[in-house]
């Protein structure tokens, strides 16, 4: 997957990704690791810096991904629909070396299967998998529960940069982008048409 | 010469302490607020300790601090409004009475205090009850009564306070009495004075809430009562207890979330907007069917401006317009969050990032500049207050904040408004409801609002309809 870091012509395809995990799990250094050097232009002084965004390049589309890292979620529960209503994509990420973490992307992958839309990818990231030695969670475990949801399942390492891209890319891959491009044109044409319309009525309205 | 010696280094000792305890009252004196023990320790070595060493000098310092304690816990503007200070307030009144109307000192107040995890100062109805701005005439009426700092613990009389608060003083009392409220459901509350009491309930749990209270609520160790964690609590039981209110019984909660933003209350606006786009809530089609056009363009409105497409774009670019207003506390604390994780406050030997610091003061700061303070016309209703308590308490307690409350929700949605066939073939969970197709024509179409004057006629043509 090649970052594109200057301005491009193709208009990139939005996707809205959010990430879902019990606190300390390793979520914000995961995308922090994927956007790495777009970071500064993130920078904000008033709210929003859980957002972040990163273009990319899959096969020959652009995307962007909007990020939203729910890091204080677990404090501000009830306010999670708002961030993965209409998302087309989410990471739930658990701790290797913690169970309960498992336990809790469990709930979160419950959650987005009954609440989110139907079309969103959902994928399974087991991160910090550098610590092998207290490792609580089995990858075979993790995996075969992926198959039977229906997640994409990856192990990370945010600190090693194991594994990071290549989840974003596979998540990439699984989109369907097609028909998300033929929406967003149609929304554009929409809007544009609807733009035209009101100034000609105001045209109209000047005239009379 | 080593007594002389001895004494010399002794100055030099108590010289730094005092100065040290002077800075601390000075720049941080929100800190003793939670922390009774800690006053009294500091009352004690200043009074005992310090007013009677040798050095004349640091005796007028000592004296400087005492006095500065009781000016900074006297001017203090810092409401504490919660449960734990109603339930103190009779508490208090019966131990004072028992102590001659004086508040005891030493183990007995540390117990109380323990007891009733709040500072004795709270319960003061005065405090409890009144305005920000009544609280600063307050200190001119204490320097008069040239008060200790005992006589501030003690209740105000009557004459002290104001007429509203001497109306909502009576209003306190009657709690004591055990009279019964004659509010039965929330529908029969008005909405303009629901959201009114939201909003101060709001005001005032924000105005508890010091920069401490940030950091407290990001570490393991939250050493005293925590306000942020206290507010953000009661805004989560709130969402619980909107979208239970609304699936056991009708509409009403669109005004008052309509409302509740017009005076800027955004916390709870969050609350109710999180609530009304709940699954349980969202899937009662008929109900949503049944209310009038005008209040559902509101309610697009409010969910427009709530909504986080484009980094809340929306919300920024309508709090930018507003001189003070209650932030959501989310945003705040994600954006601190966010901070730290991409800058940690410590870099890898151990040293501490002034830079990330900065932000973090910024972010506060600016949350702080734009509090909101009580509006001269909003009176504060104690039975409106008691019921809102009490409904919030049962629905949080009915559906644990831990557990999956949605599926309990979700039966009682059930109840309330039966599945059709229709909806059963495609799954609960599945259903998209035109509803929800408006919320995305909103969300495509956010950044362009109405005027504000245009909104606020819509708000008078909903009230006129009430």
């Amino acid at each position: 997957m090649e970052m594109i870091s200057s301005p491009s012509m193709l208009k990139p395809i939005q996707i809205k990704l959010v990430l879902l995990g019990e606190a300390a799990v390793g979520k914000s250094s995961l995308v922090l690791r994927f956007v790495n050097n777009d970071y500064q232009e993130n920078k904000e002084p008033t709210i929003g810096a859980a957002f972040l965004t990163q273009k990319c390049k899959v096969q020959d589309k652009i995307i962007k991904f909007e990020i939203w890292d729910t890091a204080g979620q677990e404090r501000f529960h009830s306010l999670a629909p708002m961030y993965y209503r209409n998302a087309q994509a989410a990471i739930v990420v658990y701790d290797i070396t913690n169970s309960d973490s498992f336990d809790r992307a469990k709930s979160w992958v419950k959650e987005l299967q009954r609440q989110a839309t139907n079309e969103i990818v959902v994928a399974l990231a087991g991160n910090k998998c550098d610590l092998h030695d207290s490792r609580q969670v089995e990858s075979e475990v993790a995996s075969s529960y992926s198959s039977e949801k229906g997640l994409l399942f990856l192990e990370t390492s945010a600190k090693e940069n194991e594994n990071v891209n290549h989840l974003f890319k596979e998540i990439a891959k699984k989109l369907p982008l097609e028909s998300f491009s033929k929406k967003q044109v149609e929304e554009q044409t929409q809007n544009s048409i609807n733009i035209t319309r009101r100034q000609d009525s105001s045209i109209s309205q000047c005239s009379c | 010469m080593w007594k002389k010696f001895v004494s010399q280094t002794d100055e030099v000792k108590l010289f730094g302490i005092i100065n040290i305890i002077y800075r601390w009252i000075h720049d941080y004196a929100y800190s003793l607020e939670r922390n009774e023990t800690l006053v009294d320790l500091i009352q004690d070595f200043v009074e005992i300790e310090l007013s009677s060493n040798k050095f004349s000098y640091l005796q007028d310092l000592a004296n400087h601090i005492s006095v500065l304690i009781k000016e900074r816990l006297s001017n203090s503007p810092k409401l504490c409004f919660d449960e734990t200070i109603l339930v103190g307030q009779k508490a208090y009144k019966e131990l004072t009475m028992k102590h001659n109307g004086e508040f005891p000192r030493g183990k007995q107040r540390r117990e109380f205090v323990k007891n009733t995890r709040q500072a004795p100062r709270s319960f003061n109805p005065f405090k409890l009850l009144t305005s920000k701005s009544s609280i600063i005439l307050k200190p001119e009426a204490m320097k008069n009564r040239k008060s200790t700092f005992l006589d501030s613990l003690k209740t105000l009389s009557l004459d002290d306070c104001d007429q509203r608060s001497q109306d909502i003083q009576k209003t306190s009392q009657i709690k004591s009495l055990n009279v019964s409220f004659s509010i039965e459901n929330i529908t029969t509350i008005n909405p303009v004075n629901l959201a009114r009491q939201m909003t101060l309930i709001k005001t005032f749990q924000c105005l508890s809430i010091t920069p401490l209270d940030f950091y407290y609520s990001m570490s393991d160790t939250e050493p005293h009562k925590n306000y942020f964690k206290s507010t953000t609590e009661h805004s989560e039981k709130t969402t619980i207890w909107i979208a239970h209110s609304i699936c056991s019984c009708p509409d009403l909660i669109n005004r008052v979330s309509l409302l509740c933003y017009q005076w800027g209350n955004m916390e709870t606006c969050f609350a109710v907007v999180a609530a009304l786009n709940m699954e349980p809530v969202k899937r009662m089609r008929k109900t949503w069917n049944r209310i009038k056009e005008v209040f559902m363009k509101m309610w697009n409105r409010i969910n427009s401006i709530t909504s986080p497409d484009n980094n809340f774009k929306a919300y920024k670019r309508y709090t930018a317009t507003l001189t003070s207003f209650i932030q959501s506390l989310e945003h705040v604390y994600n954006d601190i969050l966010g901070k730290i994780e991409n800058e940690p406050l410590y870099d890898d030997n151990g040293l501490v990032n002034y830079q990330t610091l900065t932000s973090i003061s910024k972010i506060i700061q600016e949350w702080n500049s734009k509090k909101l303070n009580v509006q001269e016309n909003m009176h504060f209703d104690y039975q409106i207050y008691e019921y809102l308590d009490r409904q919030i308490d049962q629905a949080s307690k009915k559906l644990d904040l831990e557990q999956d409350y949605e599926s309990t929700l979700l039966s009682i949605s059930l109840q309330s408004e039966p599945d059709d066939g229709q909806l059963e073939k495609a799954g609960i969970w599945s259903v998209k409801s035109n509803f929800t197709s408006n919320f995305i024509r909103v969300a495509n179409s956010i950044g362009r609002f109405q005027k504000k004057s245009s909104v606020d006629k819509l708000v008078v043509s909903s009230l006129a309809l009430d």
